[in-house]
């Protein structure tokens, strides 16, 4: 596999510490850490938004110098918030991502890919806070970009829509997409990812496949836990 | 929204026009019979441009109403309910009567800068994703600044008609303005009208929140700057022309999200053939006044505009937004 993103010196003043960060083609990396530890500053960096020193190259381009309409073919970011600025229907909402004629069809593809066609027509103030996040999955999953960065995609899910999520992006990798997501879960990253970063105190401190990644001296150092032989977490 | 509802909604605003310049009707046929040149000047120089004005600012009221209500995420949101107007007035009140600067141009820039400066003052007090409460408070709060200044200024004006000649116009009127003033409010508003109309992509994917949208590339510190900007210029001079005309900046854009699924940035052009329609409407409709009594447009705007701004707020408080 080759390297898609090459992010080389991202920082935030006493948020993120200056770090370098490179994704794969067809990778799941989960982006795990204790509450503050920097981990939606360093996806907000990765996808260029408010102040951030340092460069983003997908493909080889400098994302910060890609027009709109190319921007979106690089990278989707979903943010953590499910606050929704602007009431809309569900369709519009995801074909806004969107352009060309066939936007509407997409946009009721990503929808299905979701299961959540039946809320297409519903306006998004009328939606739970589980469904509005489907829908803001499909929004960041229709552009079909090159890379895709999702803040706690798996937050507000019943554990159906949890499984269901994961397989639609283990679908969207299969197709060379690069998926870097943060999460809580920490059995998510153990149980799906290709590769799990720690982040703690604004800084990378393991980035290896998951197993290593939080082995056991990073679960007690960074989270206080530990996963006893029957599978439960207890703390340490 | 389909090109045929745009048509249809352009076919009436030209309908209305024409019935602008009509109206009363019995008055014409007789003049044209007796004193044809006074006919003529009648039509080309009061009533072409009294409708023409009615035509230029109801538009820009309603793209700027769109477009701020677009940037603030806010429905309630609109020139008049965020002290632009009401800075705009003020603007071009000191202008004409304590700087002394009294030629359309200058009256028209002062205007620009106070309708600048009070969207500018409220973006730092209510910030750029306002709440309803904080949005609706500061806007009062510039709003009764504004007034208080105007009234002030008018005051301490060295003319003592000062507050006579400036009560028809600070009520918003479109009656007795000339060619030339004409052009002072059409040229900015349209140019304006025209900014705003190219930024409604943007302004609709403002709609996806903040983040996404500047994941998307969108600059949104220029995006609010330049419609800010383009809002100040369009009502700013508007409002140093025809005075403070409320309520269709915030009527014009809730008809037209109808037409647009709700789309608030795609929201902006039908917005202003909305408003300009409202406001050719008002203003043939207060020539069915009394006989010999002025009715300011302003007033019926406020009239018939409060009272759905109330329902809006009822609508908020007890359901989804509009």
């Amino acid at each position: 596999m080759t390297w898609i993103v090459e992010a080389k010196g991202l920082s935030v003043e006493n948020r993120l510490a200056r770090c370098d960060l490179n994704l794969r083609a067809g990778e799941l990396t989960v982006l795990v850490g204790p509450n503050g530890a920097g981990k939606t500053t360093l996806l907000r960096a990765l996808a260029r938004i408010g102040g951030t020193a340092g460069t983003v190259a997908i493909d080889g381009q400098d994302l910060a110098k890609a027009s709109p309409a190319r921007r979106i073919d690089l990278l989707s970011f979903m943010s953590a918030s499910r606050d929704m600025a602007w009431p809309l229907r569900a369709i519009d909402y995801v074909a806004l991502a969107l352009s060309g004629n066939e936007k509407s069809d997409r946009a009721a593809e990503a929808l299905a890919s979701l299961e959540a066609s039946e809320f297409a027509e519903r306006r998004t103030d009328t939606l739970s806070t589980g469904e509005r996040t489907r829908i803001m999955l499909a929004r960041a999953l229709a552009p079909q970009s090159r890379v895709i960065v999702l803040d706690e995609p798996c937050a507000n899910l019943d554990p159906q829509w949890r499984i269901a999520v994961i397989e639609r992006l283990r679908a969207e990798t299969r197709n060379g997409t690069a998926i870097l997501l943060s999460s809580h879960d920490l059995d998510l990253a153990i149980e799906h990812a290709d590769r799990a970063l720690v982040m703690n105190e604004g800084r990378i401190i393991a980035d290896d496949a998951p197993q290593n990644a939080l082995n056991s001296a990073i679960l007690d150092q960074v989270f206080g836990v530990r996963k006893s032989e029957s599978g439960h977490w207890d703390r340490t | 929204m389909s090109i045929r509802l745009y048509l249809a909604l352009s076919i009436f605003a030209v309908f209305l026009l024409a019935a602008s310049v009509a109206v009363p009707l019995q008055s014409l046929p007789a003049l044209v019979e007796s004193d044809p040149t006074l006919a003529m000047t009648i039509v080309t120089e009061l009533r072409l441009p009294r409708a023409l004005l009615a035509l230029v600012y109801g538009a820009v009221l309603g793209a700027s109403g769109a477009a701020i209500q677009a940037l603030f995420a806010n429905p309630l949101a609109s020139p008049d309910i965020t002290g632009a107007t009401g800075g705009a007035a003020l603007g071009a009140v000191v202008t004409a009567y304590l700087v002394g600067l009294a030629t359309p141009f200058a009256v028209a820039v002062g205007g620009i800068i106070g309708a600048g400066a009070a969207l500018a003052l409220l973006l730092l007090l209510a910030g750029p994703r306002a709440e309803t409460a904080t949005l609706l408070l500061a806007g009062i709060a510039i709003s009764a600044i504004a007034g208080a200044l105007t009234t002030l200024a008018l005051a301490l004006a060295p003319s003592p008609f000062a507050f006579y000649d400036a009560y028809d116009w600070l009520m918003g009127s479109l009656i007795d303005r000339s060619l030339p003033q004409l052009a002072f409010a059409a040229i900015p508003a349209l140019a304006a009208l025209m900014f705003l109309v190219s930024r409604s992509e943007r302004l609709d994917r403002l709609a996806l929140g903040e983040e996404t949208a500047e994941a998307m590339g969108i600059g949104l510190a220029a995006l609010r700057r330049n419609v800010i900007v383009a809002t100040a210029i369009g009502v700013g001079a508007a409002v140093s022309v025809c005075g403070a005309i409320g309520f269709i900046g915030l009527v014009a854009p809730v008809f037209a999200r109808r037409l647009t699924h709700g789309h608030p940035g795609r929201a902006v052009l039908p917005a202003a053939l909305i408003g300009a329609t409202l406001l050719l409407a008002a203003d043939i409709a207060i020539r069915f006044a009394p006989p010999d009594r002025n009715l300011p447009v302003g007033v019926l705007t406020a009239l018939f505009g409060a009272p759905f701004f109330l329902t809006l707020v009822a609508r908020m408080r007890w359901s989804a937004r509009p």
